[in-house]
């Protein structure tokens, strides 16, 4: 895209409100919108939560008129999480919904793994993937033993149901879950996006797992919500562990802007469905107006041009699609990687601390592994497995699938 | 005029998707079952049923019935004596009716406006006479708790499990994009409830020699079973038709 970052203005921040009747449009469905519409959806909720949430940290520590440029920026941005939240629908169950989640931290974490250059930080990723990749399978088995439902239909295929680093393992003391950061002088520019992007969908994942896990009567379900957010503590811990502690306040505000436009732009470029297409391009338009007005914000206050922290352009958008090869070829070759201290490990160097942790966590068994005890995933379910449907050859069908979804 | 049902972009299936499919079908690796289960794991045969069953022996309950607030009506109506000293089953059985009426009266209301809004030249009147019988209903159990010496604004357990029975009913019909045979279907479901619900309040009444209140419910159990017969034939009308429409965008 050749927009010039410098120089766009977006759509004026002072028009950016909404109604309540436009903040509650018409939810995707359930059963006739691509799996990956979906996945934008929820990822581009995770990034607005965590601009909110960014915003507010720096409130926290900034002068009267600091706040009120905060709080301005900020009151759109929730508005834009409400109307991109609401456009879950209601037919999805608590469960249902965190399938997608799931799915959201394996493709868009394994897209990530793939494009980021720094070797270390990509190491991370494919660690972090091969534990989200595992839960979407812990879920899957409690989505098919509970409610006797297959994850399969949320998937659509995109995306395996296949174990990764057993849960059992994910649990590890703090000290091991602490990363290096990157150099955010040196870093390219897509490394912090990077960073950025998969704090944001795993810290709305903990708030997610945090507030729904309370809602089901199945004690079952309610171990595993507290199992699988503990997780996504440590997630968050990892990953805001990688960020660049030396920036700035207004530089770091700076980069979640261009972040968040960059994927408002790249989930345009890629929706199928043209009414929320629709909403990626006119947010997209919001935050090239808020890029523009921090970065006014920051070339005044910090008396230095915007061009030494931010690139004139976006770079090629985030693939949002299928992983299947890269994930299990991930599998197979890392899955007996541990973390210890910042660096990774074979099984048999883990911490004693960790173990230790993890022998206490433990100590009256795991959910993830009870929930999925001999379970493979069928077609159709567990129940189905005598009865497998037959795939129709009709490869016509599925290149008109192909022409809509990609 | 449209079909209610019709065949669209659904993606939900294996068939939608061929290759996908066979690539997911793809998962009989011995290395990907290998790695299912943790070796390390110092309970390898635990499973959800164990844990459930932990927790069904370990738990409490949802909870208790209010005390009553008055002894006079107990005493009045004997009901101590008649119920073999276990009034509290009877009060619980009529509060989760009278929170089931109430909550019904609610669906009504959604409902009717969703076929109103639906289906403007429709006759609606026989629904409109039903929503008036669920209020009527809900009033004469507020009496019947009173008359018992109960609180009609306390929950009782069974009236908060009816309530998370409900949840989907209410969720269904409330939804803008659910067409008037998917939410009649809902209507239906609670319908079904409530006619057992009454023949269970008619039986602990019976039991209890509370006459009076007794042909009270045999009158509301005929009107459920007049509400039941109607919402039936008119959602399997719907369906079999496939005639209704669905809400037209503008």
């Amino acid at each position: 895209m050749s927009l010039d970052l410098h120089r766009s203005r977006g759509y004026p921040l002072e028009r950016q409100i909404s109604s309540w009747k436009n903040l509650v449009q018409e939810p995707v469905s359930k059963l006739d919108d691509d799996a990956l519409t979906k996945v934008r959806v929820v990822l581009m909720n995770g990034i607005e939560l965590e601009s909110i949430h960014f915003s507010r940290c720096f409130a926290r520590v900034s002068d009267t008129e600091m706040r009120r440029h905060l709080a301005k920026v900020r009151r759109v941005e929730q508005q834009q999480a409400t109307t991109i939240n609401w456009l879950l629908p209601a037919d999805l169950s608590p469960l249902e919904t965190t399938i997608i989640y799931e799915q959201v931290a394996t493709e868009i974490t394994a897209a990530v793994a793939q494009i980021e250059p720094d070797e270390y930080l990509a190491q991370c990723y494919r660690f972090g993937l091969l534990e989200d990749f595992d839960h979407l399978f812990r879920y899957s088995a409690l989505l098919d033993r509970l409610e006797g439902k297959d994850a399969a239909d949320i998937l659509q295929g995109y995306t395996d149901i296949l174990p990764g680093r057993p849960t059992f393992y994910h649990h590890r003391d703090p000290m091991d879950d602490v990363r290096n950061h990157f150099d955010g002088k040196k870093a390219d520019p897509i490394t912090q996006f990077n960073a950025l992007t998969i704090m944001a969908a795993e810290q709305q994942t903990w708030n997610y797992y945090m507030n729904i896990g309370p809602m089901f009567s199945d004690p079952v379900a309610r171990q595993i919500y507290a199992e699988i957010a503990s997780v996504e503590e440590q997630h968050v811990t990892h990953y805001s562990s990688m960020i660049d502690p030396n920036q700035s306040w207004l530089e770091r505000w700076v980069m979640h802007e261009v972040n968040e436009a960059y994927l408002y732009y790249t989930c345009m470029e890629q929706e199928t469905n043209p009414r929320i297409k629709a909403i990626w391009e006119r947010f997209l338009d919001f935050e090239l107006a808020h890029l523009r007005y921090v970065s006014d914000l920051f070339e005044k206050t910090e008396k230095r041009d915007i061009a030494e922290i931010l690139p004139k352009t976006f770079p090629d958008p985030l693939p949002m699609r299928s992983n299947r090869e890269f994930v299990r070829s991930c599998v197979l070759e890392e899955v007996d990687l541990r973390a210890r201290g910042t660096e990774f490990v074979p099984a048999e160097l883990e911490s004693e601390a960790t173990r230790k942790y993890r022998r206490t966590v433990h100590a009256h068994g795991d959910p993830a592994a009870a929930v999925s005890r001999y379970y493979w995933w069928a077609p159709g379910g567990e129940l189905n497995r005598e009865n497998p449907p037959e795939i129709p050859a009709d490869e016509n069908l599925f290149e008109r699938q192909e022409e809509t979804r990609l | 005029m449209k079909e209610s049902v019709y065949i669209g972009q659904n993606k939900t299936g294996l068939g939608v998707a061929p290759r996908f499919a066979r690539e997911m079908l793809d998962n009989q690796d011995d290395e990907f079952k290998l790695i299912a289960q943790a070796e390390d794991d110092p309970f390898p045969t635990l499973t959800h049923e164990d844990i459930k069953q932990e927790y069904i022996r370990e738990w409490g309950d949802i909870g208790s019935v209010p005390p009553p607030a008055s002894l006079k009506g107990m005493a009045v109506s004997g009901i101590q004596k008649l119920t073999g000293g276990h009034p509290e089953v009877l009060i619980d059985k009529i509060g989760e009716r009278l929170a089931f009426e109430r909550s019904g009266a609610r669906l009504y209301e959604a409902f009717i406006l969703k076929c109103e809004t639906v289906l403007p030249d429709s006759s609606l009147s026989f629904l409109h006479d039903i929503y008036i019988e669920e209020v009527r209903h809900f009033q004469l159990l507020n009496e019947a708790i009173k008359r018992l010496g109960g609180d009609p604004t306390a929950v009782t357990p069974c009236a908060d499990v009816a309530a998370v029975i409900g949840k989907g009913l209410v969720a269904v019909v409330n939804d803008p994009r659910t067409n008037i045979a998917q939410s009649a279907h809902a209507v239906l479901a609670a319908e079904l409830l409530d006619n057992d619900g009454w023949d269970m309040l008619i039986r602990l009444t019976d039991e209890a020699g509370l006459q009076d209140m007794r042909d009270d419910f045999q009158e509301a159990k005929e009107a459920e079973d007049r509400h039941l017969k109607e919402v039936r034939n008119w959602l399997t009308e719907l369906v079999v038709s496939n005639k209704v429409v669905r809400h037209q965008r503008h």
